[in-house]
């Protein structure tokens, strides 16, 4: 399978703490690649540093074969990001906040309102399109600021917990439409603290702690290391195992 | 394709009722207040259609030659030269209903002011400094053997005095005190970019830091000059507002409107916070107003004229009263000036910093 994410050594310091340390990931074409960790663990560092949000203080990233920094324009377009904060704009009617993030992509005119309505069609929210953002339920905004990174068509979306505070019937509906884009050949990089969300929907998991990456495969790999029955732990207990329980107070 | 930021951005500023509040009704209140309280001290200002002034000419007086064209050029301005052989001129101007007095002495001349009516004093010392300094011109081309043309003055507005009364000179000050809070129009919208981490969503589309800069402040710009336009039609529907050189004046707040949001942005963009941007800019542009005449009006401020000059309100100003009470203001081109390297300074540092912090970050 093509490498769609390479990191080489990535690494981000805050003055002596250091967020991310000598990271390697590789990320291939179709995966749905979930990254776990406890709180301060560098997760959000290092989607922010493979978004081009934050600059890596060394190493570097590779989206779609090219170096990030040096292939900025061209590689952003094919990147989608949905933050886990709620990033739309409450005074906007649903269907501007989506024109307003696929037009930075330079979508324009028909395709525009075009990708518009699939975005929010793609979301359940297109009877909802001319409706203030402000007045939607908390399951809703996560819809539209799903729908708000899906415009321009990217080949990798990055959720960084699109799931939080929200109900069940809503989280249902974004874990089925983050397998649907997979299954349509979208690359997917999803972040959660829901250990079953992550265990339903991801193809590979690496959990992260204290800025690496201290075990990766599938779920069943990752159960593995910690006992031989795989049926008698769930992946929560084996993060746990791996992580300690001792609180991360960030 | 900032098209479609800005047009949201307008969308947005569009449906927040505290951009109509601040740059609508705010002024037009200040501007009520504020003429009400400072109308009598203002009425002052206020010249009579035609007026007398009384005169003594000493007898070796080098004044007497001129004095017949003197009295025409001030006949032209509805003001009469009366002669008077001998007096006391404070009695004389109270007995003759003279608004004030000249003695003719050999080579100087004083003028007596009656109490009551300063801007018929200062009329006359106009009318008798600019008539001397065109003399001296006339006098040395008729030296030089050249054909110098017949001294003219105009004394309806003279340069030192323009005519305003209270509503006049508050109903355009106020409007362009409150073009100076711009960056209010945007503070919700910036705030809430930070807050939830749209800005780092417009960042990672690709878009430059110079794009984002400049759809902030075209769409801002639009918003404050829109407001700006309505209030001053307001002034001029409920007050009576005199605007005058419609397009110069239109100039001269337009660009102090960008140069306003530039001053704004750049603190935002080197400070990162905008409760700190607010209280810095606001605190900034209330200094500014208390030396330029916004709330004290700048015709009896007892501020030093070299400080007034250093703040941009003050060129502005006065450039806007001028233009209406007179057709023309010196502080029109300052004004432009100062406008335009603010536009250009402020933009600058903004951008850098705005690269810098994406450096930091990005």
């Amino acid at each position: 399978m093509d490498m769609i994410l390479k990191t080489n050594d990535l690494t981000k310091k805050y003055g002596s703490k250091i967020a991310v340390d000598n990271l390697n990931l590789e990320i291939r074409k179709g995966e749905i690649f979930g990254l776990l960790g406890p709180n301060g663990a560098g997760k959000s560092t290092t989607m922010n540093m493979i978004c081009d949000i934050l600059r890596p203080t060394l190493g570097n990233v590779e989206l779609f074969g090219k170096d990030l920094h040096k292939n900025r324009k061209e590689i952003l377009k094919k990147l989608g990001y949905i933050p886990q904060d709620l990033a739309i704009h409450g005074n906007l009617k649903a269907w501007e906040n989506v024109e307003l993030f696929t037009s930075l992509y330079g979508i324009k005119g028909e395709a525009l309102k075009t990708a518009i309505d699939e975005s929010l069609e793609y979301v359940g929210l297109l009877e909802k399109r001319n409706e203030y953002a402000k007045n939607f339920s908390g399951g809703m905004k996560r819809r539209l600021n799903i729908a708000c990174a899906l415009g321009h068509k990217p080949e990798l979306l990055i959720f960084d917990e699109p799931t939080v505070g929200i109900d069940p019937q809503s989280r249902n509906f974004i874990l089925n439409k983050i397998k649907q884009s997979n299954e349509e050949g979208t690359t997917i990089i999803y972040t959660s603290h829901y250990m079953e969300e992550v265990e339903a929907i991801c193809t590979r998991i690496a959990i992260m702690d204290d800025g690496k990456i201290i075990a990766s495969g599938t779920s069943e790999e990752l159960k593995k290391l910690v006992v031989d029955n795989t049926e008698s732990i769930t992946l929560e207990e084996v993060f746990l195992t791996l992580t300690g329980k001792k609180l991360r107070d960030y | 394709m900032i098209r479609y930021l800005i047009k949201n951005y307008l969308k947005m500023m569009g449906r927040s009722p505290v951009n109509v509040l601040l740059f609508i009704v705010f002024p037009i209140v200040l501007i009520a207040v504020l003429s009400s309280a400072f109308s009598s001290l203002m009425e002052s200002y206020e010249r009579k259609e035609s007026f007398s002034v009384g005169y003594i000419m000493e007898d070796d007086s080098i004044f007497g030659d001129y004095m017949e064209e003197i009295k025409k050029i001030a006949r032209e301005n509805d003001v009469t030269f009366k002669a008077y052989d001998e007096g006391d001129p404070d009695k004389l101007m109270k007995d003759e209903e003279l608004e004030s007095f000249v003695i003719f002495g050999k080579d100087d001349y004083v003028i007596y002011k009656r109490t009551g009516s300063p801007t018929e004093g200062m009329i006359t010392e106009y009318i008798l400094t600019a008539f001397m300094r065109n003399m001296e011109t006339y006098r040395e081309g008729m030296m030089r053997g050249m054909e110098v043309p017949q001294v003219e003055l105009d004394v309806s507005y003279p340069d030192h005095m323009p005519e305003v009364d209270s509503i006049d000179y508050y109903g355009k000050i106020e409007i362009i005190y409150f073009v100076w809070c711009g960056l209010i129009c945007f503070a919700g919208i910036i705030m809430a970019e930070k807050r939830y981490k749209i800005s780092q969503r417009l960042l990672m589309s690709g878009l430059s830091v110079t794009k984002i800069y400049l759809a902030k402040l075209i769409s801002s710009t639009i918003i404050v000059s829109a407001c700006t336009l309505i209030a001053a039609l307001a002034t001029i529907a409920m007050f009576g507002v005199k605007w005058g050189a419609p397009l110069k004046s239109a100039l001269v707040i337009f660009l102090m409107i960008v140069a306003a949001l530039c001053m704004e942005l750049m603190i935002y963009y080197i400070c990162d916070n905008m409760v700190i941007t607010i209280v810095i800019s606001f605190a900034a542009v209330w200094i500014a107003g208390f030396f330029s005449g916004s709330f004290e009006t700048y015709l009896f401020s007892s501020h030093p004229e070299s400080t007034k000059v250093l703040f941009p309100i003050y060129h502005g100003n006065r450039a806007i009263v001028e233009l209406a009470s007179g057709g023309r203001s010196d502080y029109f081109m300052s004004s432009v000036i100062y406008s335009l390297s603010m536009i250009v300074g402020c933009s600058i540092l903004a951008l850098i910093a705005g690269k810098i912090r994406r450096r930091g970050r990005a």
